[in-house]
């Protein structure tokens, strides 16, 4: 039951992932902002998800499922090649260090949010 | 519309990888279960970087796969089996946990890695994957004929 909820979470949260990252594209970009957002706002919401002491199927769910496949590494990590290689070394540190600050902060704020709500 | 329901699939697909993955208990067999929980996410991640960029590179020169199909594996299937927010959750559980060495190696680690990763997956697929399959698809071609 639990991997069924895993299953339906990752193709929401797959497909989500691919609607904002389309909707955030601009064209004059110097940053992938899309992967950016999505994976600073799902950190966010893992954060409240693990704040909230949600049962297992919920967590399988939103967690593993649609956070999983919502958030991404392997994009991120491509994105930042194709910076690095393209010689934008700076805007690729840059893309780095800003999207692990902000989505540690975030994960983080997300949690004592929910920890406090629940009291 | 077609396409997002490829990658729906391949979404689906590759949550359920990773979610077996994590769950399999013997993957790496260290005294804390936090640092084998990391290492585990490290895994998928690593692999997936590589599959993305073997994919790209070998997607980038061909026109006899579907865009569909291109984006249900890339966007879809490597997309949702590699993870960014429990990457977080677990290096700040490394945190919490009072080892700060190993979260700082690990947080470098995972980048350094993974875009090593991503680039021997481009190399690999630009150098000897695409060539391969170029060869066999031309020798399968004559066998037919």
């Amino acid at each position: 039951m639990e991997t069924l909820c895993v299953i339906i979470g990752g193709a929401l949260g797959s497909t989500t992932r691919f609607y904002l990252g389309k909707r955030f594209a601009t064209r004059h970009q110097h940053l992938p902002i899309g992967t950016f957002v999505i994976n600073v706002s799902g950190a966010f919401l893992l954060g409240v998800v693990t704040g909230f002491d949600i049962s297992t199927l919920l967590y399988g769910l939103f967690a593993e499922g649609f956070l999983g496949a919502y958030t991404t590494f392997s994009t991120f990590m491509f994105e930042d090649f194709v910076l690095l290689k393209n010689n934008r070394i700076l805007s690729a540190i840059f893309y780095v260090v800003a999207t692990l600050v902000l989505s540690f902060g975030a994960f983080y704020g997300g949690f004592l949010m929910a920890n406090t709500l629940i009291g | 519309m077609k396409k997002y329901y490829f990658i729906a699939a391949g979404g689906a697909l590759g949550a359920l990888l990773r979610f077996e993955l994590k769950s399999s208990p013997n993957l790496f067999q260290f005294s804390d279960p936090l640092i084998n929980l990391a290492l585990t996410i490290l895994f998928i991640n690593l692999l997936g970087c590589l599959i993305l960029g073997s994919l790209n590179a070998i997607f980038s020169k061909t026109e006899r796969i579907s865009t569909d199909l291109k984006l249900g594996l890339t966007a879809g299937l490597v997309g949702a089996f590699t993870t960014y927010s429990t990457f977080c959750k677990e290096s700040l559980n490394i945190l919490d946990a009072g080892y700060l060495r190993f979260f700082c190696t690990y947080v470098a680690a995972s980048i350094i890695l993974g875009v090593g990763a991503v680039y021997l997956g481009h190399l690999l697929g630009h150098h000897i994957l695409h060539p391969v399959g170029k060869n066999l698809a031309i020798r399968f071609s004559l066998d037919s004929n």
